[in-house]
């Protein structure tokens, strides 16, 4: 409860330092103020809350995902330096603000207990990133994007929408335990009809939000169109947040009609996989080659939803923590590199590695972690998925996911093979000290989870 | 029973008539003119010409023109306001719908005015007209702001939507205890005094300022003088009215009489006392009993008609007086008043008015 | 005043629209019976004072009455969730004051946000 409010309050603030002369104060106020709420975000920590009538729920699980949230947050925020001289028409307290409210979207979208909270979560969070999608205002791709987005997103919000509406008609109530308690009471053909229906909706317009496939294609354009700080922001917070989201739901309420939907999330699982992994391969441009792995990283993070076994949400929670990293570092590299050569290409990459060893090397790490090579925490993720997946006993699903891993490595090593092995006129880029800094723990905290997993899991 | 509904379809239709007619011999009178002086004596059967002039003539629709929109605009914007006159009061006993949230539903219905606002304009495919009814919406959706939180002053005095209530509590009627000023503290109980003294402009002393915000916001609302840009002759010909002709012509101008009839009785039930007579009873001289009658006998609903009707007439002639006085504003001078000037004035008004009742 | 509120509470309204559709019918059958129909080119274009109607009149219209209709959104919303407090408040006591003036006071910061960005300079 403390993030929301100290966030929502710091929106403020943020926005009315808009209006002091020097706008060098904002991003380091930002920071100060996400790293106050990170704090703050622990506070009740080994205790169970419930908050505002039974409104919003906390416990060490959903204090942990909050953490991952506010943490990429907190990087990408530290990766925005620059973006405050793109022009007059930019709004630096503007972004910042947006960010720190959608922020307030993603912990109720997180630690909901009541579906109206979920549904007003989505909806903060939803809205703002629509805003954040199309800030770069000169840009018609951005615009673009935004528009795309925003009206699939509103689309898939109503839906979603319904599926409450439908869930209250079975249940007669929006609170998470509740509905679980009413749908224990029956055998799984006892429920009432409503009740799929809605649960359908509702999934519906969750996985949008996480872009599951088939309700995927709005991702890669939106991502592509987006300016890439923004990208980065999104395919992280909203991606972890939409998760929790979903294992709070099915695991919160919907465990016992596990055998219902298990066939329907299998499928989808799959054709995420299939669709995000499959099509990655054919991209040219590294930006929309990493809206496509986000795709798949939704099919992989679908893998332990749908097995739901008791470790389920220790693996969601790592897998979204390694995800969030490497893609921050991996946006990272490409803002510089993009900024300098103005193309977010692979070719744009080439002989990276000879002036920029340290960007090359980030990089490299990044790409490992997301392909799921060992001694990254992308493997280990990748591992505990998997795992979950052959305690359900689901093989098939499994062998699908291998092998879609297997094509993974193929994509992510094109771009280290640009970077390594190619000749390129790629200057030395000047990183700014802070930069540097962010990009050294992220990378660091990629390495260390990979070798040391237990540093994260014994939390919750 | 809903007694109102036929006395108030008859009393629209009247409004128009007398107001119409009123209005231009007031408006000849400010500028020392003569009016209408041809037909009838003084002028009186002017209207009622007009009105047989009006029905017979042709209904135009612009080849140009989105033809639905166009041809159900004004039934739009007639049957919204009509419709609100379904909750006022008109006498302790002569009741409309009994909903308690009979305030709630008058803003509700007013705000659908602007979609029908919209239609015309856009519909008339006419670039005066869509000038007109874009500034009208601004207007409109602008006033709302400070309309709403005026009768919010209102509300939070009497605790109730439901202005039959509200017009009770300002009667010697009440039921619960009104003490001057609305304060417990002076300790003078003026229930069986009545009169103006429990109006709400006195029950609470800070709603003679809302009144005059209330008043001009209604006057926007109203789209009347100084407000009248939609329709600003002078530049935009007639703005969303431009291309009616004939009766529809006629529903948008019955429209815009009944509006103001019927903000001055929102106006007078909210502020002025509702009612109730404005004569207190002092000692032996019942002045408020002898001009209220009592309620259910056809003495106290004749008297009760009386002061409303006459408390809204005042206000009309005030907007008409208003009108012919003050030039218009300009857009921007229009956008200041609302956002800088009468929004923050009614939020502290609001507050000031908790506080009152708290006391 | 103690009283039952009923649905039926709401009849009037409906028979007052029913009213008002009803006169809007009579007179336009009216006025149709007895007025003229003639239609030609010159009268059924768009008025422009006098002269030929040049292009479309639906041009675009400056984007600060769009940002008056959004705040009209923002306030009338807020203004809204007062009118069930206002009814309510004294048995809310003080603590219902204090939640209420702190949501004006988010209100007014917006309010003072919005002022500063200039959405309300018409000049």
């Amino acid at each position: 409860m403390l993030p929301i409010v100290l966030l929502s309050v710091f929106g403020i603030v943020v926005l009315f330092l808009g209006f002091s002369k020097s706008k060098n104060i904002l991003l380091p106020a930002t920071l100060l103020f996400l790293l106050v709420t990170l704090i703050a975000n622990f506070v009740d920590w080994n205790h169970q809350y419930l908050y505002f009538n039974d409104m919003l729920w906390g416990n060490n699980a959903s204090m942990v995902f909050s953490g991952i949230v506010l943490l990429s947050a907190f990087f990408v925020v530290a990766l925005t330096r620059g973006f405050e001289q793109e022009g007059e028409a930019a709004q630096p307290a503007e972004y910042y603000g947006i960010m720190l409210f959608s922020l307030v979207g993603a912990i109720m979208m997180i630690s909901y207990e009541n579906l109206i909270i979920l549904f007003v979560g989505v909806e903060i969070l939803s809205v703002s990133i629509y805003i954040l999608t199309g800030s770069d205002k000169r840009n018609l791709r951005s615009n673009e994007a935004a528009l795309k987005y925003f009206l699939m997103g509103a689309f898939a919000t109503g839906i979603m929408l319904f599926g409450m509406a439908l869930m209250y008609g079975a249940t007669g109530s929006f609170v998470i335990s509740d509905i679980s308690e009413i749908i224990g009471t029956r055998a799984w053909n006892e429920q009432s009809q409503l009740l799929y229906a809605g649960l359908l909706m509702l999934l519906v317009g969750l996985l949008f939000k996480v872009s599951a496939a088939p309700f995927h294609f709005w991702t890669p354009d939106v991502y592509d169109g987006a300016p890439t700080i923004f990208t980065a922001y999104m395919s992280t917070i909203v991606k972890t947040a939409g998760f929790a989201a979903l294992y709070r739901l099915l695991a919160g309420s919907l465990a016992s009609l596990q055998d219902y939907w298990f066939a329907t999330l299998a499928t989808i699982t799959v054709l995420t996989l299939l669709a995000g992994n499959v099509t990655a391969v054919y991209q040219t441009s590294f930006k929309r080659m990493l809206a496509y792995s986000s795709i798949s990283h939704a099919g992989y993070l679908l893998i332990a939803l749908t097995s739901l076994t008791a470790k389920s949400q220790s693996s969601i929670l790592f897998y979204s923590l390694a995800y969030s990293l490497s893609t921050v570092s991996a946006f990272g590299v490409l803002i510089l590199v993009s900024q300098q050569q103005a193309s977010n290409n692979y070719d744009a990459f080439n002989g990276l590695a000879k002036k920029n060893p340290f960007l090359a090397f980030v990089l490299a790490v990044s790409m490992l972690s997301l392909a799921g090579i060992p001694l990254t925490a992308g493997f280990m993720g990748k591992l505990f998925v998997f795992t979950d997946a052959a305690q359900k006993g689901t093989i098939w699903l499994l062998v699908v996911a291998i092998l879609a891993s297997a094509i993974g490595i193929y994509y992510y090593f094109r771009v280290l093979i640009a970077a390594y092995f190619k000749e390129g006129d790629l200057a030395t880029i000047r990183i700014a000290p802070f930069y540097k800094v962010v990009l050294i723990i992220v990378t660091t905290l990629t390495i260390v989870l990979g070798l040391f997993p237990d540093l994260v899991l014994q939390l919750v | 029973m809903p007694t109102t509904l036929p006395i108030f379809s008859v009393l629209i239709l009247l409004n128009v008539v007398v107001s119409v007619y009123l209005e231009r011999k007031i408006s000849a009178f400010i500028q020392d003119r003569l009016g209408p002086m041809e037909v009838g004596k003084w002028g009186l059967l002017q209207l009622v010409a007009d009105l047989f002039k009006l029905i017979q003539k042709e209904d135009i629709v612009p080849a140009a023109a989105d033809r639905w929109l166009f041809l159900l605009a004004p039934f739009v914007i007639f049957v919204a306001i009509f419709a609100g006159f379904a909750v006022l009061p008109l006498s302790p006993d002569w009741f409309g719908s009994t909903a308690n949230v009979g305030v709630f539903f008058l803003m509700t219905v007013i705000s659908v005015d602007v979609i029908g606002i919209l239609m015309a304009g856009w519909g008339s495919n006419n670039k005066y007209a869509l000038l007109g009814s874009v500034r009208a919406v601004a207007q409109i959706v602008s006033y709302e702001v400070p309309l709403g939180l005026s009768i919010l002053c209102v509300v939070v005095t009497c605790q109730s939507l439901d202005l039959q209530e509200i017009s009770f509590q300002q009667s010697i009627f009440s039921n619960t205890p009104n003490y001057l000023f609305g304060l417990k503290a002076t300790g003078i109980d003026l229930t069986q005094t009545g009169g103006i003294l429990t109006w709400n402009i006195l029950r609470n002393p800070s709603l003679l300022i809302v009144y005059v915000i209330f008043f001009i916001a209604t006057l926007a609302e109203a789209n009347r003088a100084p407000f009248d840009l939609p329709e600003g002759e002078s530049e935009l010909i007639g703005g969303f009215n431009t291309e009616y002709s004939g009766m529809r012509w006629a529903l948008l101008f019955l429209s815009e009489y009944a509006m103001m009839l019927l903000v001055a009785f929102l106006g007078a039930i909210l502020f002025l006392g509702s009612w109730s007579s404005p004569f207190p009873n002092v000692g032996a001289l019942r002045l408020a009993d002898w001009t209220t009658g009592s309620p259910g006998t056809w003495a106290g609903n004749l008297w009760g008609v009386f002061w409303l009707v006459s408390k809204a007439g005042a206000a009309i002639l005030v907007q008409m007086w208003v009108r012919w006085t003050f030039p218009r504003l300009r857009i921007d001078q229009l956008m200041y008043l609302c956002w800088k000037v009468l929004t923050p004035f009614a939020l502290v008004l609001f507050m000031i008015s908790a506080i009152w009742k708290l006391l | 005043m103690e009283k039952m509120h009923l649905p039926s509470d709401f009849l009037p309204i409906f028979i007052q629209l029913g009213l008002a559709l009803g006169f809007i019918i009579t007179t336009m059958l009216v006025t149709h019976s007895i007025g003229p129909k003639r239609n030609s080119k010159l009268k059924d274009e768009a008025f422009e004072c006098g002269i030929p109607a040049e292009g479309d009149a639906r041009t675009p219209i400056s984007v600060k009455y769009f940002l008056i209709a959004i705040l009209f959104v923002l306030f009338d919303v807020e203004v809204i969730f007062m009118y069930p407090w206002a009814v309510n408040f004294k048995s809310l006591g003080w603590a219902g004051f204090v939640e209420m003036l702190l949501f004006m006071g988010l209100l007014l910061a917006g309010f003072y946000y919005v002022i500063r960005k200039g959405v309300l300079k018409w000049e």
